[in-house]
């Protein structure tokens, strides 16, 4: 046992390395300094605030919050006109749901019962921009380009994800997803295939490193839950759906509504506990409905990008695309309201800190014990269903 | 990920969803149906002629209306006849100024309040903007007969001084009869402004019997209850548009009033959408 601590040390001795300097960083800013972490988020509400006051349809500024390229006013203005152009074509949660899939508005707060319908089946976190807009950029570069294996071309992959994150606000989940998936294509010219799970926590350790009043954020707390939660459980939630469906592996994984079902349901193993936390209530349903409505993301996100870029050179060239953008975003829209009858759909749960940490601690715990017999599990499965 | 057939299915359902809105609209068959759109604490109200003319009451202080909308209008070609803002409160306005930024508007009727005496930009944008597009506006009181359903538009600054900084007095009035089925829309008006309009109102929309539908204006606030308006119209059905509020509308003792007076009340946060269809014979019903 003590040789096989000492071995994962000496093994991932950068790492280790570079969480000693994180805390320090986080205790000297945060404990010891005239710190004012977790100070950012409320600042951000009382200003939504004036904001509501004041009378919503102002042309906003500040259009996705306090972020680091505020004074940036050339993103402001592309945004804003943005914003413009989605409404002169899409009725209302359409425009709003089309603007936070492509470049991470937040304009909810004017479609009130549609955020509503969003939080209580589960499904905000689909509106806001994700780590996955990067990685879809990151692998439509490298088909665009052929491939990343040299470095002009890695420069270029790197640097256009660079400026959408930036033209996105820079919210932490753009942000990870940036530093992953630049590391892993350095990896990847180098000829290595880094750790998934070590690439992660690499980037939350850089990223706390930066602003350590990023570990307050709850949008950086859910996207790398979700991010560790996939990484770690979906091999073992796809071994148990197997089981369940009785399906070859191979066929599972061409079925995309299962695919989809898999990855919800394991991304909500690690994040259900913030989300009792914050919002005091935990939706059943959420990895069903998620797994129906997926599909619908990639397909708005590419269109929707490709109406929004259309937009901006010519009116009747933009009307053309929307037509057909108009359907993934209204098959979201209608799906949710349907399911928003449903009763029961979320309960009331609301856990103390000591819970969640007891509930965290049980998870990894029995992760790490039984993670050889589950991975054997998944094997054998794997190979009986071969034969 | 993009086949051809994807796309093509992609368009199939846009085709559809049109045809299902012609569909549903070509059906009414000689109903008219007002729509009272549950926006939180606003106004918005939808109505739909026989023949699938269209008439939207302010749309309210979010953009709801505008989902509404969606499920009604084609989002491509989307046109109202008559789009009215009964006063220029940010709770009515919000919503039309969305909704004008893709929809076309026959006509915009709008209180004819100076828009020199008021501070609020969202309204000074409102008129500037639209005078720029070319929309036809009209700040004037007339009469229109659309599809056999008579509308009486009603400043009721034409009919009283009043003073231009009280901007809910200037509400427009709106009165549909729909052969003999009387519907009366009040925004946000006065309990003063009610009692001075009873018989204009009475007299160009010829209720002489019980009203049918009215609109309790400002949220059931109890600043804008008038028991001798309510005695002589004598509602027979009443809506509330109203949603969490800090003001406490709507008033538990103006509910009460009118129960008294054998009115029933409706609210939309209680009911959400309130839909009342009409049909040719003065008969109704509430969904």
């Amino acid at each position: 046992m003590q040789n096989l601590i000492c071995e994962k040390l000496k093994r991932n001795k950068f790492l280790i390395l570079l969480l000693i300097i994180v805390m320090v960083r986080f205790l000297s800013v945060c404990t010891f300094g005239a710190g004012h972490c977790g100070v950012k988020e409320k600042i951000r509400y009382e200003s939504y605030k004036e904001y509501e006051k004041e009378g919503l349809d102002r042309d906003r500024a500040e259009a996705g919050g306090t972020s680091l390229f505020d004074y940036f006013n050339f993103i402001d203005r592309f945004r804003n006109s943005s914003i413009q152009k989605a409404r002169n074509f899409y009725p209302s949660p359409h425009s709003e749901l089309l603007l936070g899939i492509v470049l991470g508005i937040d304009e909810l707060q004017t479609v009130p019962t549609f955020n509503d319908i969003l939080i209580a089946t589960g499904t905000i976190h689909v509106v806001v921009v994700s780590g996955y807009n990067i990685n879809l950029l990151f692998s439509f570069l490298k088909s665009f380009l052929g491939g990343i294996y040299s470095f002009k071309k890695y420069l270029i992959a790197v640097i256009a994800t660079l400026v959408y994150s930036v033209i996105s606000g820079f919210e932490p989940p753009v942000i990870r997803a940036w530093i992953m998936s630049s590391v892993s294509g350095l990896g990847m010219f180098y000829g290595r295939k880094l750790d998934p799970v070590m690439l992660l926590l690499f980037s939350g350790l850089v990223m706390i490193f930066f602003d350590p009043g990023l570990l307050y954020s709850l949008s950086f707390q859910l996207s790398f839950l979700a991010s560790l939660s996939l990484l770690m459980f979906s091999p073992i939630v796809k071994a148990f759906f197997a089981i369940i469906s009785k399906q070859s592996m191979t066929k599972s994984s061409q079925n995309l509504l299962q695919e989809d079902l898999v990855s919800s349901f394991s991304a909500q193993i690690l994040v259900w506990p913030v989300i009792s936390i914050n919002f005091g209530r935990v939706s059943i349903f959420s990895p069903f409905i998620n797994s129906i409505i997926l599909w619908t993301i990639p397909v708005s996100t590419i269109l929707g990008a490709a109406f929004l870029f259309s937009a901006f050179i010519n009116y009747y060239l933009a009307f053309a695309v929307s037509l057909f953008l108009y359907a993934p975003l209204d098959i979201f829209v209608q799906v949710l309201r349907l399911f928003s009858n449903i009763p029961f759909l979320s309960v009331t749960l609301k856990l103390n800190a000591i819970y969640l940490i007891v509930y965290y601690l049980a998870v990894f715990v029995l992760y790490q014990l039984f993670k050889k017999k589950l991975e054997s599990v998944a094997n054998l499965e794997r190979k009986y269903v071969q034969t | 990920m993009f086949k051809p057939k994807l796309l093509v299915i992609l368009l199939l359902y846009v085709a559809i969803k049109s045809l299902f809105i012609e569909f549903a609209g070509s059906l009414q068959n000689g109903k008219t149906i007002l729509d009272f759109i549950d926006v939180g604490q606003g106004d918005s109200i939808f109505i739909t002629t026989p023949l699938g003319r269209t008439i939207l009451i302010d749309g309210g202080p979010n953009y709801d209306s505008d989902a509404f909308l969606d499920d009604r209008i084609p989002f491509w070609d989307c046109y109202i006849d008559y789009v009215i803002i009964t006063h220029p409160d940010a709770d009515h306005l919000t919503g039309v100024n969305r909704i004008l930024k893709r929809c076309k508007a026959g006509l915009l009727v709008f209180p004819g309040i100076p828009v020199e005496s008021l501070d609020s930009d969202l309204y000074k944008g409102f008129i500037n903007s639209n005078a720029l597009r070319d929309n036809k506006i009209s700040n004037k009181s007339f009469d229109k007969v659309i599809d056999g359903v008579e509308f009486h538009f009603l400043m009721p600054s034409e009919f009283m001084n009043l003073n231009p900084k009280n901007t809910n007095d200037h509400s427009v009035f709106l009165c549909m009869d729909y052969g003999g089925f009387e519907a009366l829309f009040t925004g946000d008006a006065g309990a003063k402004v009610l009692k001075s309009m009873t018989s204009i109102v009475k007299n160009k929309c010829g209720i002489d019997e019980p009203l049918e539908v009215l609109k309790i204006p400002h949220h059931g606030s109890k600043y804008n209850y008038d028991q001798y308006f309510t005695e002589e119209v004598k509602p027979v059905v009443a809506v509330i548009s109203v949603g969490k509020n800090k003001f406490g509308h709507p008033d538990p003792q103006v509910i009460e009033n009118y129960a008294k007076n054998g009115t029933e009340v409706f609210r939309t946060d209680e009911l959400g959408n309130i839909s009342i269809v009409i049909n040719k014979n003065k008969s109704f019903k509430l969904k």
